[in-house]
Parts: C-alpha cells; structure tokens; sequence
C-alpha cells in the first residue's frame, strides 16, 4: 500500500511538473490554468491514496476522468496539458494489470468526447482527432508496458505468493524437461555424462563426483577409472578449498616421486551455490586454459544435475505420499471389509450344525485370517520409511516379519555412521523389502538370512533364503522386475541366483550393490 | 449368571462393529450396550453408559483410539480397554501398552479373541495382555542403535577389558595396524574421540554390559 501510494504520487509530480515546464514555455494563460487544475486533482488523488480510505484502484478512475475533463475543457489551447493523460495509464497498469488499462483508457477517451460534445466542438473533432489520438495511443502502451513490469516482477504482492508462483514456474519447466529429455533427468546417467566430458578435456586416470546431501555430507554419485573409489575420498583440504572459493582447485599428492598424482578439484556450482565436486587425479600437472574452457561445460553439467537431483528429491516425496495414501486406502476399505468377513465366519462356525460344515469353515477363516494378516504387512510395508537410517529401518523390518511369518530371519548388520543419498537409501530398502516378500510368499523356506554393509558410497544387501529356489516364471515376475527398475535407478547392480550352498534345498538369493563398480559410461 | 458385563464398541467400520456384537452375542456374560464410530462419540456413550469394558479400533476419523484409551484411563482404573487395530507392527502394541490399554487385538484375529480378551480386561484391567507379547517384549530388548561386524564387537570388548592397540592385534592375530582399523571404526560407529568415550557411548546402545571391567 504504502509502496504503491509513493509510485502513484512521483509519477503524478512528475507529471504535473512535465505539462507545468511546458505551460510556462508557452506562457498560455489557459494552459496554465488547466495545469494548477490538473495539479488539485493530482494533489486530491495522493491524498485519497495516502489516507487509504478508498481503494487505490477507485481513485485512478476518478482521476482519469477529472484529467480528461480537464483537458478536454483547455482544448484546443491546452495541448501542451495532453501528455498527462498517461499519468492515471500507466496507474492502472502498475495497480492492477492490463484488463484495468484498457477500462481507464476508456474512461478518458468517453470524458473527453463528453466534454468535446458539451463544448459543441464536435465539429472540430477531426483536427482534435490528430492532435489527441497519438497521446491517447501513448498513454495506452505506458499503460500496457507497466502492466507487462508488473507481472514481470511477480505480480501478486505478498512474498508467499510470488515464491508459491515461482515454485509453479519451475514445476511446469522441469516437467517440459523431464518429458522432453529421452533419460528423464537420471543423475547416474548425468554423472557419467559429467565425468566422460571432463575425461576428454583433461585425460585423467580416475575421477569421481560427489554431490551434498541434506545432511551437508558429500555423497558419491559416480567413479570413473580403475581404484577411482580408493584414491578418492569426499575429505582433504583440496575440496575445503574448492567449496570456499568455488573455484578449481589443484596441487600435487604427493606419495613417492615415482608415481605423483597432480589432483584436480572442479566446483560442481549453480549461481552462488555449491552442489558438490568433481576430483580427479592425472600424471601431470595441467593447462591452466584446458581447466578453464572445461569448467563452462562443468557448468552446464551442475546446471543439469542439479536439477535432476531436486527432482529425485519431488520424486520421492511424492512417491512417499501416495504410499502413505495406499496404506490408507487398504487400511479403511478392503482390510476392514475382509475382516469383518471373518467375524461373519466366525459367527457360521459357532453355529455349525455339523462337524463337515465346521471343518470347512474353520478351513475358510484361516484363509480368511492369512489374507488379513498379508493385507496389514502390505499397510506396514506401505508405511514404513528409512528416515532413521538404512541399517535401522531394515533390522525394524526384518524384526517384523520375522514375527509374523515362519520364517526363522538371521540378520547381520555392518553399517556405517555415514548415511547413503536419501533416494538410495529408499530404493535399496524397497528392493530389501520386496525380496523379503517374495521370500516370505512365494518359497515356503525355513531360513531367511539378511545381510546388509553401509559403507558409504558402497552398499549392499543380500537376502537369501532356502525354500524352493527361483522355480517357472520368477525371473521376469512383476516383483523381480519392480527390484530391477528400482536398482537401475540408482545405478546399481542387482544379481538374483538360486544358490546350492544352503542345503539340499536350492534357495534363491537376491543381492543388490551400489557404488562397489564404476557405473557403466553411457 | 450374575449380570453381563456392558461392553461399548468403538470402530467407524460398521460391518467389523456388526460382527463384534454378534461375537459378543453369543457369550453370554456380555451385553454389548453402546455403538460408536468415533473418538468423541465413544467418550459420550462411555460416560453415560459406564460399561465394563470398552472396544476401540486404532484409526478413528476424528483422532486415534489411543488417545481415548488415555483420556478413558485418566478418571478410571476400573474400566476394561481392548484396543483392536488393523496395523501390524510392534510400535502399536507398545503404544496401546503406555496408553493403559488391558489388552491388544490385531483385527485378522477370530472375533473370539476379542472376546477372550475383553474377559481378561474386566478380570484384570490394569494388566496386559497381546498374542506374541513375548516376542515383541524380547525384540524390544534388541537394540537398534550403531551396529558392529562381530571382529568389532570382539575388539569393543577388548578395549573394555583395558587392553592396548599391541595387546589387542596379539590376542586376534591380526597386524597393529588392523587392530587400529578396527578401532578407529568403532570410534568412529559409536561417534567417540577416545576409548572412554566409546566406551561410555557402547554401553549406553546396550553394546556392553554395566558389568564388564571397564
């Protein structure tokens, strides 16, 4: 308000000081006299504003029409009084938008003609005509110019609005990205992309990228070259140097003249912000003009990968929510319809006229009790999430089935403090998940053995049983190919093997690993 | 038969309340006397109609049985509390346990077991009482927090028992230079600076017992 009151009163001063200057030039009384006029009505308008009794947009109206009346009065001799028509314009266009600028404009263009027709020079209206029509014209492009600003500067006035606009904006932009481009907005993928660009620029033996995560550690995203994953740590004061300055950053490791490695830190960098780096090491130092020509095509890189990280990040909110809504859905409607089934068998059972008709019922509520007990491990399945940690979600788990199942599960747990990227954790977990189900349905095994090492960027879970091995049809099952999709999208590597060691039974193994090889170059 | 015990039933799903009743029905020191579909409803019927026991569901549409079972258990010890729940998982039962819940039904049980446990609670509706309690109670004892391989454990153990990086590396074969991986790890798991400190930190995650020579 009190912003839009200080626009509104400069740009009628300024205004009246315009046609005032001019007045004065010409020394025409009547000009004079249409201007100290126009100067009450501007006076009576930024006081109208000020007092913010009436609204904004009610006294440009006004006021549109009084500065035609005006003019229209001191016509022909008050041209020089014609450019302040743009004034209320250009008002409306900066309060609220061009639908206003045209009603305003159609304000002044009906009071002149009213005042022309009162003051019977109509007759002169063609000479008229060419003297107003091109500030008429004027006043209407200022007019839709502000309006145009206004919305180029977010339009609505209250901040949660603009930034809920922006977040839109974006939205709609990245979904036209995320269709358009054939890999979707994969960071594996972008991360090799990044890594066989900068190995074409600077030939280096090893290189590898590391992104931060929401706990401000640095997290693997990708390796290239042999020992890439031993050489390069996310730690040292190269990388404290690189995040500071935001700069590449260079110098030698040295471990032996024989075999000195010139280590190179590039700034992963979008705007003012660092989104991570990418370290590599080559045998000799390098050209200071090859790091800098690379560094623009690094530049793209973090652009890209920046964006497909925030859009993991949506993916897996959103995917969070409609699990929790599924979870929801199954609670309220099926299970509890199914259960009351139960009860409605329970209550035939205790009726039961014979003992074939028993029998056959008791027969029927286990079934029914087994498709309950299935539907309320899918509702904790649904609900279950890794935010307190890999290792702790899948030992809960594990726990859990193992409760309600058969199935005698021996877990071994070697996790690390350090925590894998969120999205990995999550998918690596739906993969534990789903092997365990599979398992736990479709093996009649005795024996589940779970085995799961975080050591950051490395993973990876094993889950073993000895029941009746992969059988017909498993491998290209639904669930196999779930674990497959969810596997690829973090660029690990699953294997599913039925597996001898475990007896006489064969058993099925499933194994899934991330970050122990270089993801393949794309 | 002395009187039937007055049961009021809380669950929005009326089919499931339908089968309660008729469950109840057939025992016959039970009455149900009250049916409702909601956290507010329930705690109306429950203090006009003073029941002996109260069956509630979990996931009411206006909040949760759990808090019910709280508000219900604030004024009176007497009254007898089954709280019945689709949801799987040992949270909910620990849950219902320190709401002061008499017992917990997982809905895919016979509706005999709720009545089962309904008699239980208007016998001893101060105690507790859930299939697999046991079970939940052991793994409850599990602890969860960092997790160690088992050359770890052994050389946190060690460490407890006051042996130095040498002595330890002699006792498993291993190089001192091993022996110091291995603790720098656990250090690093238990988030310590020093033997102390990842001794103080092991015991409280129930990786050692108070007893061992520290």
């Amino acid at each position: 308000m009190i912003r839009t009151a200080r626009f509104g009163t400069a740009a009628r001063a300024f205004g009246v000081a315009a046609i005032l200057g001019m007045a004065l030039a010409f020394l025409d009384k009547v000009a004079l006299q249409g201007t100290l006029m126009l100067a009450a009505v501007a006076a009576t308008a930024i006081a109208a504003d000020i007092s913010s009794r009436l609204p904004d947009w009610w006294v440009v109206v006004v006021e549109a029409a009084l500065t035609s009346l005006v003019i229209g009065l001191v016509l022909p001799q008050g041209v020089v009084l014609l450019p302040y028509l743009v004034v209320p314009a250009l008002l409306a266009g900066h309060l609220s938008g061009a639908f206003r600028v045209f009603v305003v404009m159609s304000v002044e263009v009906l009071a002149l003609l009213a005042v022309l027709l009162v003051a019977g020079m109509l007759e002169e209206s063609a000479d008229l005509a060419e003297i107003v029509g091109p500030w008429l014209l004027t006043a209407l492009g200022v007019g839709l110019v502000s309006a145009r600003l206004r919305v180029l500067r977010g339009g609505a006035p209250t901040e949660s609005d603009e930034s809920y606009e922006a977040a839109r904006r974006l939205l709609s932009q990245l979904r036209t990205v995320a269709r358009r481009l054939s890999s979707g907005l994969d960071t594996v993928t972008m991360s090799s992309h990044l890594l066989a660009s900068v190995h074409q620029h600077l030939d280096d033996t090893h290189a590898a990228v590391f992104v931060r995560t929401d706990g401000g550690i640095l997290a693997p995203l990708g390796f290239r070259g042999t020992s890439a994953r031993e050489a390069l740590k996310p730690e040292g004061y190269l990388i404290d140097k690189c995040w500071t300055e935001m700069e590449p950053a260079y110098d030698i490791q040295a471990s032996g003249l024989a075999n000195r490695r010139h280590r190179i830190v590039l700034p992963l960098r979008v705007g003012s912000r660092m989104i991570g780096v990418v370290v590599l090491d080559r045998p000799s130092a390098p050209v200071p003009k090859a790091v800098h020509d690379l560094m623009r095509e690094v530049d793209e890189h973090a652009l890209r990968l920046d964006a497909a990280l925030a859009f993991d990040e949506i993916r897996s909110i959103a995917t969070m929510e409609e699990r929790h809504r599924l979870a929801r859905e199954i609670h309220d409607g099926v299970a509890q319809e199914i259960a009351s089934l139960g009860y409605v068998v329970d209550d035939l059972t205790a009726n039961a006229t014979s003992d074939t008709q028993r029998k056959k019922l008791n027969a029927l509520r286990g079934e029914l009790t087994r498709v309950v007990s299935e539907l309320r491990l899918s509702i904790f399945d649904l609900r279950t999430e890794v935010s307190a940690g890999l290792g702790s979600a899948l030992s809960d788990y594990v726990r859990e089935v193992g409760a309600r199942s058969g199935l005698t599960v021996h877990l071994t747990l070697d996790v690390a403090p350090v925590r894998l990227r969120g999205e990995v954790e999550t998918e690596l977990f739906r993969i534990a998940q789903e092997a365990i189900t599979n398992a736990r349905k479709h093996s009649s095994a005795t024996n589940l053995w779970v085995d799961c090492r975080i050591q950051p960027p490395m993973a990876q879970i094993s889950v073993r049983d000895d029941g009746s091995g992969l059988g017909v049809g498993r491998e290209d099952s639904y669930g196999i190919k779930i674990m497959r999709e969810r596997a690829d999208r973090i660029g690990a590597r699953l294997d599913i093997s039925e597996n001898a060691f475990v007896g006489i039974a064969p058993g099925t193994s499933v194994t899934v690993t991330v970050g122990a090889e270089e993801p393949a170059l794309a | 038969m002395t009187t039937p015990h007055t049961v009021v039933l809380v669950d929005d799903h009326e089919l499931i309340r339908q089968g309660l009743a008729h469950a109840f029905d057939r025992h016959d020191d039970f009455a149900v006397v009250g049916e409702a579909g909601s956290v507010s409803e329930g705690h109306r019927l429950v203090n006009d109609l003073k029941p002996t026991v109260v069956v509630t569901d979990v996931r009411l549409p206006d909040g949760t049985g759990l808090d019910l079972v709280r508000e219900l258990r604030k004024t009176d010890d007497e009254v007898g509390i089954v709280v019945l729940t689709m949801y799987a998982g040992d949270e909910q039962l620990f849950e219902a346990l320190e709401a002061g819940a008499s017992a917990f039904v997982a809905k895919d049980a016979p509706s005999d077991d709720v009545v089962a446990a309904a008699r239980h609670a208007t016998v001893s509706p101060r105690s507790f009482t859930a299939a697999n309690l046991a079970d939940a109670m052991r793994r409850r004892m599990t602890p969860s927090g960092p997790q160690l391989s088992p050359r770890e454990a052994e050389v946190l153990r060690l460490l407890a028992e006051g042996l130095g990086v040498a002595a330890i590396a002699r006792q498993l074969f291993v190089s001192e230079s091993t022996a110091k991986t291995h603790i720098s790890k656990i250090y690093e798991k238990l988030g310590a600076a020093n033997r102390a400190q990842a001794i103080m930190n092991a015991i409280r995650a129930g990786l050692l017992s108070d007893d061992s020579p520290v």
